[in-house]
């Protein structure tokens, strides 16, 4: 039986993470899930099967995380010219997806300063104390947590989402 | 998840403390041991000091990991801390004075007058040996001494029958030569009451009783009984006696039987160190200073107990903020600052309860004599400054 890192010791940490990130840092972006019942890939998908016309999104969610915004860089298309790009990593506190039951999942969307980034990657390897209460095998459910979501993203063209930005 | 154990921004002491105290009793104790939770002035200041501390600690822009009833209890800590500081210094003070008085009157707030009770009681154990006064009973035994037995042992011919065995110490043994009067009123005698030879013996032999008087200086009486003595030290037998281990041997050897008497106490009733009375005070352990009450403390210790319950507070924040010194946060990891709130907590506790020994060593009755004699002194010598009066006739 472990000793450290019981409950009262997680909603120590969390609390921490919530000041840190909600009060303090106060990095914020609006994520995008694709709302796939109006996403019609079937009549308007491109050559390669993708919805690339008709994107439809739920409506975004504003959430805190911690940015690791890097500059821009060129990329040389031979076909098609020049174009940019910038990898960026949004790690999001666990904390809060979870009431909202919001999944981070590749493809979706995030907006950052007018950029939209798409998901690429989802990772989550942070467990206070190395454990996490939801594995079966774990020392028990009062103890460890997983800490953080991490979407490693490359920035989009906002034009292939059909997401406008518009006056109400 | 369950909420974040953190400070809400305000707290209510009497709500808690009714909480706990009302039957059914639900809750926790306001504080730690609830010595002042039934003092009404802490209940109302309990709720105020917490609000300073967080304050201090940097609420509401930052979360404070402490709840009311760490802030309760850091009060409580300071107020119990600043009573026993000032009981201790008062009692370290009157502790001659109070010694093997009783415990049940409680000294806390009560002006101790003192006195030579207890300078006397240890001066009476020098009285005790000198043989004027004392704490020590003194007993009287005899022992039969026969005609040419010389040596006695007092430990078994009176200490093993009328003492239980226990050890003697011999103080006086009543072996004296005759008194000079004797060699001329011997009541035991059959020759008269030598009324003449005692007249001779003070010069007056020449003269008729009640006819004719010669006034002598007193000085001359003076010589005449030094005469006598001297003549009896160097020119009859010397009545001595010697004591080792509480063997007494007489000198001259004893030429007829008689009874012999002595002084004696029992070395165990001087050696027992428990003459006072159960329920005394005996030393700073059962001193009969009660904790001070918050609401009778006034505004200098008021500010006090604030500062140093703030410093107990910093330390309790440190301790929850230590425990992890690293807190992973998404993507990286947070240090946070226990270690620097506990040595300024602890700092802080530190330099209160300097400067407070130094004002109650200040205030003890030692320096406080010593000051008065400081300005009693530059008193006179700036009134001796001051110009007499010229009189002029």
């Amino acid at each position: 039986m472990a000793i450290f890192g019981r409950q009262r010791d997680i909603n120590f940490m969390i609390g921490v993470n919530k000041e840190l990130i909600h009060d303090v840092i106060e990095q914020q972006v609006d994520y995008y899930k694709p709302y796939l019942p109006e996403t019609k890939a079937k009549d308007t998908a491109n050559l390669y099967g993708e919805a690339s016309a008709q994107k439809t999104w739920y409506r975004p969610v504003r959430l805190n995380c911690l940015i690791t915004y890097e500059p821009t860089t060129a990329v040389q298309e031979e076909q098609f010219g020049i174009d940019i790009n910038r990898n960026t990593t949004f790690a999001f506190l666990r904390e809060d997806l979870l009431p909202i039951q919001l999944v981070i999942e590749l493809g979706d969307i995030i907006e950052y300063r007018g950029e939209f980034f798409e998901v690429d990657q989802t990772g989550e390897s942070q467990f206070i104390l190395g454990k996490d209460r939801t594995y079966p095998k774990s020392v028990g459910t009062d103890f460890g947590r997983s800490v953080s979501i991490i979407a490693t993203t490359h920035l989009t063209a906002h034009d292939h989402l059909q997401i406008n930005k518009t006056r109400l | 998840m369950s909420s974040v154990a953190i400070w809400p921004g305000s707290s209510s002491f009497i709500t808690v403390s009714e909480s706990f105290y009302n039957n059914p009793s639900t809750g926790s104790r306001p504080t730690a041991f609830g010595y002042y939770d039934g003092d009404p002035v802490f209940k109302v200041e309990a709720d105020k000091f917490a609000d300073y501390c967080a304050r201090g600690m940097g609420y509401p822009i930052m979360d404070v990991e402490l709840q009311d009833l760490n802030f309760w209890s850091a009060f409580e800590e300071a107020t119990t801390k600043f009573s026993t500081m000032v009981n201790m210094y008062n009692a370290k003070d009157y502790i001659l004075q109070i010694q093997g008085t009783s415990t049940n009157t409680n000294l806390s707030g009560r002006t101790v007058t003192p006195n030579l009770g207890r300078t006397i009681a240890m001066a009476k154990t020098y009285g005790a040996e000198a043989g004027s006064g004392g704490d020590v009973d003194w007993s009287r035994g005899r022992i039969q001494v026969s005609a040419g037995t010389a040596s006695y042992d007092l430990q078994s011919v009176w200490a093993d029958v009328s003492e239980s065995g226990n050890r003697l110490e011999i103080k006086r043994v009543f072996h004296n030569p005759p008194p000079a009067i004797v060699r001329y009123f011997d009541p035991q005698t059959d020759t008269g009451a030598g009324t003449q030879t005692m007249l001779d013996g003070f010069g007056w032999g020449s003269y008729s009783p009640a006819v004719s008087f010669l006034v002598m200086p007193i000085y001359a009486d003076l010589l005449r009984m030094q005469a006598i003595e001297m003549n009896d030290e160097i020119r009859k037998s010397g009545y001595s006696f010697e004591i080792h281990n509480n063997k007494l041997t007489l000198f001259p050897i004893p030429q007829e039987d008689y009874i012999l008497y002595f002084d004696y106490i029992v070395e165990q009733d001087r050696n027992n160190v428990l003459k006072e009375s159960t329920g005394s005070v005996s030393d700073l352990a059962n001193a009969p200073y009660d904790r001070i009450q918050f609401g009778d403390i006034k505004d200098i210790g008021v500010q006090w107990i604030y500062e140093y319950g703030f410093g107990s507070a910093l330390v309790t924040l440190g301790l929850v903020r230590g425990k992890y010194t690293t807190v992973p946060i998404p993507g990286s990891e947070a240090t946070l600052n226990g270690a620097d709130l506990i040595a300024q907590g602890n700092e802080r506790k530190t330099t209160l309860l300097t400067d407070l020994k130094e004002i109650l060593l200040a205030m003890s009755r030692e320096t406080s004599m010593q000051a008065e004699a400081t300005i009693a002194t530059s008193m006179q010598q700036t009134l001796a400054k001051v110009p007499n009066l010229i009189y002029i006739k």
